[in-house]
């Protein structure tokens, strides 16, 4: 988006003082007609500016211009989120079942974001009027439906047939591992989503590139987890199974949850709070080196 | 002991307008910050911006000598904003009385930022932009921005059939 200073910038070490700074021409803002949508703003510019606006609004704004559709359409379908995978209804289905339909959709999408709710919410959602889900940085009011409450064993070869509908495009992936901290394990269904996500990480192929015709493996740049700490090492497990997956990872964001005092599974001992927060982080970096070093991220050199 | 003086370094727009400005005001911009790390003798000569003109460089500068001092944003932190979906459309008190401009001075400020790399203008930018587009009409947006509507009355329904399945959750 914005030019490299190097490739901008050359210095030719003279000592003419006039001659320093080359850049390269001005770049003109108007490379279309009037009226057209990217007379108005560059692309890059407007793909920033839809990633601030609601799924509501990027719907409207499909219905302005042609190039605005397509942009409105990327960011709608840039995070794909598998949320409800073990129930059945919601209208995260409707985006896993647009994918599976059209492969210009699946093409789309950057970012998997497996981020589970339902069974978990059941107390907020049951009293309240309306469900929500988070889509786009937003919540939307949707319809309750009492058939999301019922698990469905289809749904979960649903939510992993859409995964390997996604193209080479994908490249970030989140899991919020979001088991509840008294929970020693998560419920059958999720572990056996989970087994097979990571067997279809390991030795599934996302869709073939149109130019190369590849089958590339599943490989992020990107990945946030973010698990309790006494599911980790089950977790880590299942981490180790898919190498494969941080061949080109740049970054890995390990948010680590802590159970509380409260908890029957307590980590932290009884103490003032600037001492538990000295131990949890303690606790906590020790973890991320030993997660990173169980799936091969960090050599063994980099432990302590 | 007095204090080191800071060093001043000129600039000169695309309509010759020229400014000389402290190093750290101008080092809120990346573009210019990694064009003075690459030099390593003294230069006299402004540096040339030829995307920016005198008047929107006359506002940048305002806005990096409100915000000199502050942390510069780290890709870091940009990515995990974009990750953990927490992008909101506030703006600060100050920073929504500065671009309050008109629309052709507010795009210009919005590339400007771009072209110099500098995050948090840019955003404030965007945001503005963003606010502008919230709640309005197809129709509006498009008189908002000067933009012809480029599709056939076939296609319109064609994508209203498509946004049915967003309007109905």
């Amino acid at each position: 988006m914005k030019p490299h200073p190097k490739d901008t910038v050359k210095t030719t070490g003279s000592t003419s003082m006039r001659s320093s700074w080359i850049l390269t021409s001005p770049r003109s803002r108007t490379t279309k007609g009037p009226g057209d949508f990217a007379s108005v703003l560059p692309t890059e510019i407007w793909t920033l500016i839809f990633s601030y606006l609601p799924a509501a609004e990027l719907e409207r704004l499909k219905l302005v211009h042609r190039a605005c559709y397509e942009l409105a359409r990327a960011q709608t379908w840039k995070t794909l989120q598998l949320a409800y995978f073990d129930t059945v209804g919601g209208p995260p289905n409707r985006m896993v079942k647009g994918c599976i339909k059209d492969p210009v959709l699946a093409g789309q999408v950057r970012h998997l974001l497996i981020q589970e709710r339902s069974v978990f919410q059941r107390s907020l959602t049951m009293t309240s009027s309306v469900s929500l889900w988070v889509k786009n940085h937003t919540i939307l009011p949707v319809k309750r439906s009492q058939r999301m409450w019922k698990s469905k064993d289809g749904l979960v070869d649903e939510s992993l047939r859409v995964i390997s509908h996604l193209t080479e495009r994908l490249n970030e992936m989140t899991i919020n591992f979001y088991w509840p901290p008294y929970a020693q394990r998560p419920s059958q269904h999720r572990l056996a989503f989970y087994e097979q996500l990571f067997t279809l990480l390991a030795h599934g192929t996302l869709q073939p590139n149109p130019l190369t015709q590849r089958t590339p493996p599943f490989r992020f740049r990107s990945l946030i987890l973010k698990v309790q700490l006494h599911h980790l090492p089950l977790i880590a497990n299942w981490f180790r199974k898919s190498p494969r997956i941080f061949d080109e990872l740049e970054r890995l964001s390990l948010g680590i949850g802590v159970t509380n005092r409260n908890s029957p599974l307590s980590y932290l001992p009884p103490s003032d709070d600037e001492t538990i927060e000295r131990d949890t982080r303690a606790v906590v970096s020790q973890l991320r080196k030993t997660f990173l070093q169980c799936v091969g991220i960090l050599p063994q050199a980099h432990l302590p | 002991m007095a204090a080191p003086a800071t060093q001043q370094i000129k600039i000169r727009c695309n309509d010759e307008k020229e400014f000389t400005v402290d190093r750290d005001v101008l080092e809120r911009s990346v573009l210019i910050k990694n064009m003075l790390e690459d030099v390593t003798e003294q230069q006299d000569a402004p540096i040339p911006l030829p995307n920016v003109s005198g008047p929107v460089m006359a506002k940048v500068l305002e806005y990096c000598t409100h915000h000199r001092g502050e942390p510069l944003p780290s890709a870091d932190t940009e990515q995990s904003q974009d990750e953990t979906r927490k992008r909101t459309t506030d703006i600060s008190e100050w920073d929504q009385k500065f671009i309050t401009v008109d629309q052709e001075m507010l795009f210009e400020i919005i590339l400007a930022a771009n072209y110099l790399d500098i995050k948090s203008l840019l955003d404030v930018g965007c945001k503005t932009v963003a606010n502008m587009i919230k709640g309005k009409t197809p129709e509006e947006i498009r008189k908002l921005f000067n933009i012809v509507n480029d599709f056939t009355p076939e296609e319109e329904a064609q994508i209203k059939k498509e946004n049915e399945w967003a309007e109905d959750r």
